[in-house]
Order: C-alpha cells, then sequence, then structure tokens
C-alpha cells in the first residue's frame, strides 16, 4: 500500500481562511463523519418521526372514511382536531430526545468546525453531558410553543392569518433566539437566561442575516406540502441523514461568526476566529 | 529505559526455490540504555532484519534480551517498541491528528491527554497545521514527519528508526535529524538507528555499530569510528557503497 503524496509541503496558508471555506473544506475532508452526525440525527428524530407517521396514516384514514361517506364532516373535523391536539402533545417529549441528539451532534460539529481532534462518541457523549439541562429546558420551551402554535391553527375562526400568527411569531421571533442560546450553550458556560438575552440582542443586530438562516432550518415545514404519504416519510428519513448534519455545520459556523464578531474579539480572543488560519 | 541485548543473532531468510540467505550470522552486541545508536553499513548487511528480528516479525536463532528477559516470551505489544521505516503507511482515510493519535487510541489514553499529546508532538515537528488533513495533501517528507510523530507519541521502551529520513531533502534531514537527537535525549530513551549514510551516522549518534554481513565489525563513539582503520568503515567514511 502506497500512501499518495503531494507534490508541495502543506503549507499554514493552505488552510481555509474563511468560515465558508471551513464549511467546504469540512465536508471534501470529513464526509464519513458527517453521515455519522446524520445517522445520529436519524435516531434521536426516530420518535418524532414515529408521531408524525402515526400522525398521518391516521389523517389519511379519516380522509378515507369521508370520501366513502361512513363519517359525517362534523365528526371528521373534531376527529382531525383531536389527532392534531394528541400528536403535537405527544411531540413534545419528542423535542426533549431530538434535543439530546442535538447536543451531541453540535459538539461533534464544534470540534469539527474548530479544526480540533474529533473522537466521535467520546465528544457526543461530552456534549451531551455538558448540554442537557439546557437543551432540556430550550426543547421543551420550544416543544410547548409549537403546540400551542398548532393548537392556534386548530380554533374555529375564518381567518387563516391569524390562525397562523401564533406559529409564524414562535418561529420568527423565539426560535431564532433560542438558536443563540443553543449555539451559546457549546461554547460558553453561562446560565439560560443569560444565554436568552444575548440571544435576543445578537438577533437584533443581525436581524437580517439571522432571518436566512432561519428559513435554512425551518425547510421541513416544507414537507407538509408532500401529499404522498411513503414518499414525505421517505424524503424525511434522507432529511435526518444527509440534510440536517450540513445545515447544523453551516448554522454553527454562522452563529460562532456572530459570536467573534460581538463577543469573542474582547471578551475571548483565545476563541476568536477559532477554526480558521486567517483571524477575521 | 531496558538495556538491550543480542546475542549470537542469526536470521536466514528462504525463497521460494528453498536457497538460503543468511542475513544475520552471529550477531552479538550490548546497547546500552538512554543513548542512540546508530546502526551502519552497505544495503544488504542486515541492518533492517536486525531491527525487524527486535521487531519479532521474523524468525532466528540466539538471542535477543530485554533487561534481561529473552524476547521470545514477550509479545510484540509486551517489548512495547516504536519503529518508524523509511517505508511508512499512514492511514490515509484518517486526518493526521487521528494517524498520530491511533497509538494512543488503541492504548486507551484518555481523550484529553490525546489531544495534547497530539498538538506538542506536531508542534515539536513543525506539523501542527496539518493535523486537519488527509495524508494525500501532504509531501512526502511532512508524511515522514506523521510517521515519525506517530512513533514518538507513545512513551515506548526502545525506539527503532529505519532510515527515517530517506523523504527529506538536505534541510529537513538535517533538521529533523537534530529533533530525533532532542527527543532522545529529553527523553533518556533507547534508539537504534539504521542508515548507510557515515555522515548521517556521525551527526546523530552516541555510539555507532557497523555491521558487514550481518556481523558486528567495529563499534564505538563516533570519534572512534571516525579513527577506525578498519577498511570496511574506510569504504563507508569515503562513501563507497555497494549498491
Amino acid at each position: 500500500m502506497k500512501t499518495k503524496k503531494a507534490k508541495n509541503d502543506f503549507l499554514q496558508s493552505d488552510l481555509p481562511s474563511n468560515r465558508k471555506e471551513v464549511f467546504f473544506d469540512s465536508i471534501k475532508l470529513r464526509y464519513g463523519l458527517i453521515f455519522k452526525i446524520g445517522l445520529m440525527m436519524l435516531l434521536f428524530s426516530l420518535p418524532l418521526l414515529v408521531v408524525l407517521f402515526f400522525k398521518d396514516s391516521y389523517l389519511i384514514s379519516i380522509e378515507s372514511s369521508l370520501s366513502k361517506g361512513s363519517i359525517s364532516q362534523e365528526s371528521y373535523n373534531e376527529m382531525y382536531k383531536m389527532i392534531c391536539r394528541i400528536a403535537y402533545a405527544v411531540c413534545v417529549p419528542c423535542f426533549v430526545i431530538f434535543s439530546i441528539g442535538l447536543a451531541g451532534s453540535l459538539r461533534v460539529i464544534r470540534q469539527l468546525a474548530w479544526g480540533e481532534g474529533v473522537f466521535f462518541i467520546q465528544d457526543f457523549l461530552d456534549g451531551i453531558k455538558a448540554n442537557y439541562k439546557h437543551y432540556l429546558i430550550y426543547s421543551l420551551l420550544f416543544g410547548v410553543m409549537h403546540y400551542l402554535g398548532r393548537m392556534a391553527i386548530l380554533i374555529d375562526i375564518d381567518l387563516t392569518f391569524i390562525k397562523v400568527l401564533p406559529l409564524i411569531i414562535i418561529l420568527s421571533v423565539f426560535l431564532p433566539v433560542m438558536l443563540f442560546g443553543i449555539f451559546q450553550s457549546q461554547i460558553y458556560t453561562n446560565k439560560i437566561w443569560q444565554e436568552l438575552k444575548n440571544g435576543a440582542i445578537l438577533y437584533i443586530k443581525t436581524f437580517f442575516t439571522t432571518f436566512l438562516a432561519l428559513i435554512i432550518i425551518c425547510i421541513p415545514i416544507a414537507f407538509a406540502f408532500i401529499n404522498l404519504f411513503f414518499i414525505k416519510m421517505l424524503v424525511m428519513i434522507l432529511y435526518f441523514v444527509f440534510v440536517v448534519p450540513f445545515i447544523l455545520l453551516g448554522e454553527f459556523l454562522y452563529f460562532n461568526s456572530v459570536f467573534d464578531k460581538y463577543i469573542n474579539k474582547n471578551n475571548y480572543p483565545d476563541i476568536y476566529g477559532k477554526g480558521i488560519n486567517n483571524k477575521i | 529505559m531496558p538495556k538491550l541485548t543480542i546475542e549470537n543473532l542469526k536470521v536466514i531468510y528462504n525463497n521460494k526455490k528453498g536457497q538460503e540467505t543468511i542475513a544475520l550470522d552471529g550477531f552479538s552486541y550490548s546497547f546500552n540504555e538512554g543513548s542512540l545508536h546508530a546502526i551502519i553499513g552497505f544495503s544488504g548487511c542486515g541492518k533492517t532484519t536486525l531491527l525487524r528480528a527486535i521487531l519479532g516479525f521474523v524468525d532466528y536463532q540466539g538471542k535477543i534480551l530485554f533487561d534481561n528477559v529473552d524476547a521470545i516470551d514477550l509479545t510484540t505489544q509486551e517489548r512495547n517498541i516504536s519503529y518508524v521505516s523509511q517505508q511508512y503507511i499512514l492511514y490515509p482515510h484518517l486526518t493526521i491528528f487521528d494517524n498520530i493519535a491511533s497509538p494512543l487510541k488503541i492504548a486507551k489514553a484518555p481523550k484529553e491527554e490525546i489531544k495534547e499529546r497530539v498538538k506538542a508532538v506536531a508542534q515539536y515537528l513543525g506539523i501542527e497545521h496539518c493535523l486537519t488533513r488527509k495524508p494525500r495533501h501532504l509531501s512526502g517528507g511532512q508524511q515522514q514527519k506523521v510517521a515519525l510523530a506517530r512513533a514518538i507519541i507513545k512513551k515506548s521502551q526502545l525506539y527503532l528508526f529505519d532510515e527515517p529520513l530517506s523523504n527529506f531533502d538536505k534541510q529537513g534531514r538535517s533538521e529533523v535529524r537534530l529533533m530525533i537527537k532532542k527527543f532522545i535525549k529529553e527523553n533518556n530513551v533507547t534508539a537504534l538507528y539504521v542508515t548507510h549514510d557515515f555522515q548521517e551516522a556521525m551527526t546523530i549518534a552516541d555510539n555507532i555499530v557497523v555491521i558487514n554481513n550481518g556481523k558486528v565489525i567495529a563499534s564505538g563513539s563516533p570519534k572512534e569510528i571516525y579513527e577506525s582503520k578498519n577498511p570496511i568503515v574506510n569504504q563507508l567514511k569515503c562513501g563507497v557503497n555497494d549498491e
């Protein structure tokens, strides 16, 4: 077995000089690791997928009953609401389980983005150990808000905009602030209220770019528009394995660049520009 | 560090036709601990075979003793030897960090210790900026440094270097030679350093062992070897090689 060699020495200046280069460099060099992260994310999102699977199955079943005329429109409406209520309530603990996987995966991604040695299992477990309390609170908070937002959609009023408004507010106001908190947890040791306070300030300061980053995170909303049941499940599984890790890596690099600009430059110079060759 | 004693070592290779080649023929020597011993000789004289026998990679007759314990009674792991060959092999799918860390991972060292030691050894060899790369991104010299780093990261009883500078240019050679020498001195370990370059042996070693036809023909400090009247030593000195 012969190792391939480069013609010239690998120099410090050949290292990625900005976060965008770190992103593509990581994908090119560590696709195996990123795939492993995807599998872990799929594992921790399984309860959520199962709940959504049963929710959709029941909804298809009552829709079929309605079209056959075995149930009335009123019964259908009642059953539809009941299924949604139960499913979105069960989603709350599923978000908590998902957040545990997220805590581990983001630690591995942090190591990757910072150019540190990665010990997959150990780093994954360390990430959970260090952040599970914060992630538990964030996921519970998000789960409950998500439930309330979904319940608002089920209210019997004709104004669609009013019905979806709570969910829009949750996704566009509370979620980004929580995201700032989630990414801060991986880097700093702050109290949760401090993370949320910093998150709110940073969201205001970086509104437009963070909003763009948020749109990428909200991609799963588009799955609701897939009508074919099994295609939808397949897309969701593939999404968790092949898309989520790239999104997490990209989002980590984005939030890290925000922290560099507003926090690290003055307060934590030792981690300022970590993982890139030319410091910002 | 153990004292390495070799008594009447004989290694015979058989080819497919059943013909015998004697690689080492009654090699005897006692290597003092905490020193860097250069093994020098023409190609085919048995230098690499000696290292392979110490590693337990070839069958031999005679005795190899680590602090008076026969190597036969020790597994390769128990011998606790680090080895760098000229034909080093790096794991192509692993990063440089993971390549260097591999002996410590096998030894189940704690994560933080591995990180610290990999960084320290990479810094020592000037390859800390390469840690996130894969071997194919590095030049031959840098890859050789990685192989070296992987060998010295493990705290071993004995270090065996088999022409470890073959991939370096002149400047790289002298730089890494000094690094190896410094490492051996700082850590007070025993090392055997195989080379066919007389000048290299003179600059790096505390003690030089000259082999010819599988036997020790001269040994001593670099000064003693330099002043030796032995004709083989003189040929090596003049750079005459039978290759």
